[in-house]
C-alpha cells in the first residue's frame, strides 16, 4: 500500500473515530432540521395547498442551513491545538486529506438530512417519485455544499470571527447549488434532467478543485 | 545533518533575525536561546519546513520531527488513539508506540481522551512521539514546558540517548535556562536577540 493511501486511510479512521466521540454535535444539525420542518409545518397549516407546493423549497433551506451547522470548528481548532501543522507535513498530500473529511463530513451530516428530507416529503404527501428525486438531488447538493463549506472554513481560519464570515461568503456560493437542487427536486418548476446534470457538473468540477484550495489555504495559513 | 547560511526572517515590518549560519552535524545539537518575541519559534519553523517566509539557504538532509508549543493531539481522541494517528503520518508501528508510552509513564493514561489531562500529561503524551518517530532530527520549541522535574529528567536522557547514537536536535529554550539546568550534551548555542 502507498504512503499516501495509509495515510489517508488512518485519516478516513480519526475523523470516523471523531464522529462517533462527537455524537452531539453531530446531532445538532439533525434536530435543527427536524425542529425547523415542523415549525415550518406549523406556521403554513392556513395554506395547506402553498405548503405542499413549496415543500421542496423549505426542505432543500433547511437542508443547507442545517448542513452549515458543520464547516466552522474542524480546521480552525485544529491549527490552534498545533494539529494543522503536523497534517501540512504529513506523507500525504494534505489535499487529499481535506476530500477525505469532506466525504466523511458529507456521510455524517448529508446523508442523515437526505434521509430525513426523503421521509420528510413522503410525510407532506409528496409522491413517492418526487420524495426520491428530492432525497437524491438533495444528497449530491448537500456533497457539493460540504465542498464549498469546507473551502471557506479553510480561508476563514486567519479571521477572528469565521463563524460570521462563513455564513457571508456560503451565501454567494451556494445559492447556485438551491437553485439548480430545488430545480432537479421539482417535478414542474423546471427541467429537473437539466438540474440535475448542473448539480453533478458543478459537483465534477468543485470534486477535484476544491481540495487543491483547501490545501493551498492551509498551507498558507501555516505558513503565517 | 542541517545547515543554514544567511537565514534571515521579518515578521510585520520588525526584523527577527538576519545572517543566521549554522550547521548541526549527526550526533550534534543545537540550542536556541533568546527572550519571548525573540523568533525562536519562527526560526524552528522555518528549520522544520512549516514556514516559507525567510530568505537565506537552508539544507535539511531528511525529514524532521517538529514538536512546537502546542502538543498537537485531539482532546476528544484517547492518548492511544492520537499516538495511532500521529505515528501513521510517517509510517511507525505499534509497538514503537507502546514504547513510547512506557518511557514517559503514558501507558496508565493510553484509554483516556486527551480533555482529562492535565497540561503536564498531555505534554507527556506528546513528548512520547520522540521515542517511536524515526527521525533522526529533532526541531523542539520549549519541549520540557509543564513538565515535572522526573518526566524533564526523562525527557533529558532520551535526548542524551539520541544524541548519543547520532541523532540531532534543535531545542529551543529561554534565555534564563543555565548550563547546568540544561540536562542534555549541547553542542552548539545560538542567541537571539530580536532586531527591532
Amino acid at each position: 500500500m502507498s504512503r499516501d493511501l495509509a495515510v489517508a486511510i488512518a485519516f478516513l479512521k480519526r475523523e470516523s473515530l471523531l464522529v462517533m466521540r462527537r455524537r452531539n454535535d453531530l446531532m445538532e444539525p439533525i434536530v435543527f432540521y427536524l425542529l425547523s420542518l415542523f415549525l415550518m409545518q406549523v406556521a403554513s397549516a392556513q395554506f395547506p395547498d402553498a405548503f405542499t407546493t413549496l415543500v421542496p423549497a423549505f426542505l432543500w433551506v433547511l437542508g443547507l442551513l442545517a448542513a452549515s451547522h458543520s464547516f466552522t470548528a474542524g480546521w480552525r481548532d485544529e491549527r490552534a491545538r498545533g494539529e494543522l501543522a503536523e497534517l501540512v507535513r504529513a506523507d500525504a498530500p494534505l489535499a487529499l486529506l481535506a476530500l477525505v473529511r469532506i466525504a466523511v463530513g458529507w456521510f455524517s451530516t448529508g446523508l442523515p438530512l437526505a434521509l430525513i428530507a426523503f421521509g420528510a416529503s413522503l410525510a407532506f404527501d409528496l409522491p413517492a417519485a418526487a420524495a426520491w428525486q428530492l432525497a437524491l438531488a438533495l444528497l449530491l447538493g448537500l456533497g457539493l455544499v460540504c465542498l464549498i463549506g469546507n473551502l471557506i472554513a479553510s480561508l476563514a481560519i486567519g479571521a477572528g470571527r469565521s463563524s460570521l464570515l462563513i455564513a457571508l461568503l456560503l451565501l454567494p456560493l451556494v445559492s447556485p447549488v438551491l437553485i439548480f437542487g430545488v430545480g432537479a427536486s421539482s417535478l414542474t418548476l423546471m427541467d429537473a434532467a437539466a438540474a440535475f446534470l448542473m448539480l453533478g457538473a458543478l459537483t465534477a468540477i468543485a470534486l477535484p478543485l476544491v481540495p487543491l484550495a483547501i490545501a493551498f489555504m492551509l498551507k498558507a495559513v501555516e505558513d503565517v | 545533518m542541517l545547515e543554514a547560511r544567511h537565514l534571515s526572517c521579518e515578521r510585520g515590518g520588525r526584523i527577527l533575525f538576519r545572517g543566521l549560519s549554522f550547521s548541526l552535524q549527526a550526533g550534534q545539537s543545537l540550542e536556541i536561546r533568546g527572550r519571548n518575541g525573540s523568533g525562536k519559534s519562527r526560526l524552528l519553523r522555518i528549520l522544520a519546513g512549516i514556514t516559507s517566509d525567510w530568505s537565506g539557504q537552508l539544507d535539511r538532509a531528511e525529514r524532521a520531527l517538529y514538536l512546537g508549543h502546542e502538543n498537537g493531539l485531539h482532546p476528544k481522541l484517547t492518548v492511544l488513539e492520537n499516538l495511532d494517528w500521529l505515528a501513521s503520518l510517517h509510517g511507525a508501528e505499534r509497538p514503537a508506540i507502546q514504547d513510547g508510552l512506557t518511557a514517559f509513564e503514558v501507558t496508565p493514561l493510553a484509554h483516556r481522551p486527551c480533555e482529562t489531562l492535565s497540561v503536564g500529561q498531555q505534554r507527556r503524551a506528546a513528548l512520547a512521539r520522540l521515542v517511536f518517530d524515526d527521525a533522526k532530527l529533532w526541531i523542539l520549541d520549549e519541549p520540557t514546558n509543564s513538565l515535572d522535574a522526573t518526566s524533564e529528567a526523562r525527557f533529558h536522557a532520551l535526548l542524551a540517548a539520541h544524541i548519543e547514537v547520532g541523532g540531532s536536535a534543535v531545542i529551543a529554550t529561554h534565555a534564563g535556562a543555565s548550563e547546568q539546568a540544561r540536562g542534555w550534551p549541547c553542542s552548539h548555542v545560538l542567541e537571539l536577540g530580536g532586531e527591532q
